[in-house]
């Protein structure tokens, strides 16, 4: 059994046809110029990929290059170093494989979005460093207060009707209540545990319930670490779109990376909105206010905020609708 | 554009052999299969597999790019990409929780990268030559990071105090000079601001002839150095016609926009539209951290007519308007490529390269718009295709035989992943 190709020196670029065999664990090159023996166990041989040529380096830098992948194959096979890698070559080679690598492919980042991501970030969430969210905190707020909000103009009263208020919750020691105005009847929460309410929002509340109600809705978000399995989540999405098509150099890269990582984003604080609303209903009952609290706040903030309906698709949405929101209170006792 | 000199010059000089083209003889679909096995691969060994899997696409990518009747080779140690890749991910989570910490570092983090590209540069350049193949010969590449300091740093220091100004000008640079009057902050900003754009412009040129230059001059193959004099004047000359390009292309994306939006839009919905971007400004610009208590926009449960058309009218814009910025990028990536390969010399074989901005950027286009549509399924495809007519555009002349070997260099991955990671683009 022999491959013929061509030898080249690996000192000059110059080439010349040859042939080789395998040979009592020697590679021998035969040229018109005679023959030179190589040990087979300080021989590369590059890995077969498709039809390219097949790449031998012999220990003084030397290459013998042939398109017969198959005599070489079967030559490492007699001489007993058959290689693994063959397995990759067969996959590589097949369209019902790649078909199928394909379907498992998408399944796998499917599922990995959806439940991988979220089931591994809930446990790194919760034992994150108090010191490190709370920096978080900070930096959004300063954030915050540099460009988007201002100063509150609630009196101490208020301010401290509404402390009150988020006493009532579970885990309220853990909750740092900031005032701000000038956004609209709003609250956020912050990953370490920062709950901003504007002003617009206490003076626009009916009663003390409802009041709790979007403390509540907020207090969920904290309680399930909502902030940072949203930023570990996000990270995970954009992580592993860039290990797996990450070798592009190309402008549509971008877009390719970026606007999953969005449309995911954008599902996964739908969910933590749906958690919250669920702990804000949940809250109001065991204090034995109504569920309807929650639901009637949420219209007279997008009320407040003017009537009108958006032209984008629900799933281009930050929070579920309203509508969604509201009707899991429905039929529950009137807010007083 | 700019080759006519150098090919006008190349019967005389070169008797011997005619130019030989460069041609790409694999094809999309056997690439698509070897692409898609391994991106499972690397799923199934949780990434391990990733640095195997980029050895297989660049060999077959290299392999197939064949000149003269000998195709080229990628010879990249898995290991050492994935050691590479691994630095370049600490790297990333680093700056990504980083970030949190303090307002400063987000803006500070886009400055250390621009101060970080002369490395990356010659890293990159290091790793990818010194383990490619032709002939049995390998590539090298010889410029020193310091040497791209020397040459880069004055315009990467000018680059980076214009980006400042822009990014922090307002908050802190303005207020120490004008002091306290809103207004008149502004103004001395906005002119500021115009007069850094002037500058960021008028420093294109310059930059990309500095990093051409070091970049050709620096690359060897076997013992052999590559050597391009080549000149400032032809950068401006391409920049002044990507300009030009780009001032056309702005024109006509204005002229489809006012069309689009005059021809359906009733200006009612035009009012509204501003105030729904304002909600959204709050709503998502703090980002992953808050978690606002309400959206703004109510959704629509269904939506109606009107909404379908102005989301199909912004669907059309985009599909409009990316592809006509696209031309100018086309058209400058096309001059540079053709004018610095074609003045290139190895010893006495002298490549050309006649890219066509049209067809260049036909292929930008259209391969965007499959990849897209095929949420990245047809990137095999696209990269093929791409690779297939920027091949056919090069040719070499001289004797290619004739060539010893030099001293081989070993170096890390490490830049090249850092480089990947924050998608510089290199561009061979």
């Amino acid at each position: 059994m022999h491959a013929s190709g061509q030898f080249f020196s690996g000192e000059r670029s110059r080439q010349t046809p040859a042939t080789l065999s395998l040979d009592a664990g020697e590679w021998r090159v035969r040229t018109e110029a005679g023959e030179q023996c190589f040990a087979a166990k300080r021989t590369e041989v590059s890995s077969r990929l498709a039809q390219l040529p097949r790449r031998l380096t012999f220990e003084d830098g030397s290459q013998f290059v042939t398109l017969d992948n198959d005599a070489v194959d079967h030559m490492l096979g007699e001489g007993g170093a058959r290689r693994v890698s063959n397995l990759v070559v067969w996959l590589e080679s097949n369209w019902l494989w790649a078909i199928l690598a394909l379907a498992l492919t998408v399944g796998a980042v499917y599922f990995a979005f959806t439940t991988g991501l979220p089931y591994l970030a809930r446990p790194v969430a919760a034992s994150m460093p108090q010191v490190y969210l709370e920096q978080v905190d900070e930096t959004v707020m300063s954030w915050l207060d540099d460009r988007i909000v201002e100063p509150t103009e609630l009196s101490d009263a208020e301010q401290s009707r509404v402390a009150d208020i988020l006493e009532r919750i579970e885990g309220s020691g853990n909750f740092e209540l900031r005032f701000r105005k000038g956004i609209g009847a709003n609250a956020m929460a912050l990953p370490g545990g920062t709950i901003v309410v504007t002003d617009e929002l206490v003076e626009l509340a009916g009663n003390d319930n409802e009041i709790l109600a979007v403390l509540a809705h907020e207090a969920g978000h904290v309680n399930g670490h909502h902030g940072m399995r949203n930023i570990l989540q996000s990270a995970g999405v954009a992580a592993i779109m860039a290990w797996l098509v990450g070798d592009l150099s190309m402008v549509i890269d971008v877009a390719l990376v970026s606007a999953p990582v969005t449309l995911q984003q954008l599902s996964y604080t739908r969910n933590f909105e749906r958690e919250a609303d669920a702990y804000a209903r949940e809250v109001l009952q065991t204090q034995g206010a109504s569920p309807a609290c929650f639901a009637e706040i949420l219209k007279k903030i997008e009320a407040s905020h003017g009537a009108r309906s958006s032209a984008l698709p629900r799933y281009l949405l930050t929070h579920p609708s309203t509508e969604e929101r509201a009707a899991l209170s429905a039929g529950a006792e009137p807010c007083s | 554009m700019d080759t006519d000199s150098t090919t006008l010059a190349q019967p005389g000089s070169v008797a011997a052999a005619p130019p030989v083209p460069m041609r790409f003889v694999g094809s999309g679909g056997e690439y698509f299969r070897i692409w898609i096995v391994n991106i499972l691969l690397t799923i199934v060994t949780l990434g391990i597999y990733s640095a195997w899997a980029t050895v297989r696409n660049r060999r077959y990518l290299y392999g197939n790019t064949d000149l003269d009747g000998h195709v080229f080779d990628f010879h990249g140690k898995p290991t050492t990409i994935l050691k590479g890749r691994l630095i370049a991910l600490v790297v990333l989570l680093a700056i990504y929780f980083g970030e949190f910490l303090h307002i400063m570092i987000s803006l500070l983090v886009p400055l250390a990268l621009i101060l970080a590209f002369p490395w990356i540069l010659v890293m990159t350049l290091r790793f990818r030559l010194s383990n490619t193949s032709h002939r049995g010969l390998r590539f090298g590449f010889d410029a020193t990071v310091g040497q791209a300091y020397r040459r880069l740093l004055p315009v990467l220091l000018l680059g980076t105090m214009v980006i400042a100004y822009m990014l922090l000008g307002l908050d802190w640079l303005i207020p120490m000079v004008v002091g306290d009057d809103t207004e008149q902050q502004l103004t001395v900003f906005f002119s500021g601001y115009l007069i850094a754009m002037v500058v960021a412009l008028l420093i294109v040129p310059m930059f990309a002839h500095r990093v051409r230059d070091l970049m050709v001059n620096g690359c060897r193959y076997g013992q052999h150095r590559f050597r391009a004099d080549l000149r400032l004047s032809k950068f401006w000359g391409v920049f002044g016609m990507t300009l030009l390009s780009g001032l056309v292309a702005g024109i006509l994306a204005g002229i489809a926009v006012t069309a689009l939006v005059f021809s359906t839009i009733d200006p009612s919905e035009l009012e509204a539209l501003p105030a729904d971007s304002q909600s959204e400004l709050v709503q998502s610009d703090p980002g992953t951290a808050d978690s606002g208590f309400q959206q703004s926009p109510a959704p629509a449960e269904e939506l109606s007519p009107e909404h379908a058309r102005l989301l199909t009218q912004v669907f059309l814009m985009y599909l409009l308007v990316i592809p006509l910025y696209m031309f100018p990028f086309a058209v400058w990536r096309c001059g540079v490529l053709n004018y610095s390969y074609s003045a290139t010399r190895i010893e006495d074989v002298r490549p050309t390269l006649k890219l066509n901005p049209w067809r260049y950027w036909g292929i930008m286009v259209t391969n965007g718009v499959v990849v897209l549509a095929t949420i990245g399924l047809a990137i095999p495809w696209a990269k093929v295709r791409m690779m297939r007519y920027q091949l056919s555009c090069m040719s070499v002349a001289g004797e290619l035989d004739q060539f010893i070997a030099g001293a081989r260099r070993y170096t890390g991955a490490t830049g090249e992943e850092l480089g990947n990671v924050f998608d510089f683009e290199l561009g061979f």
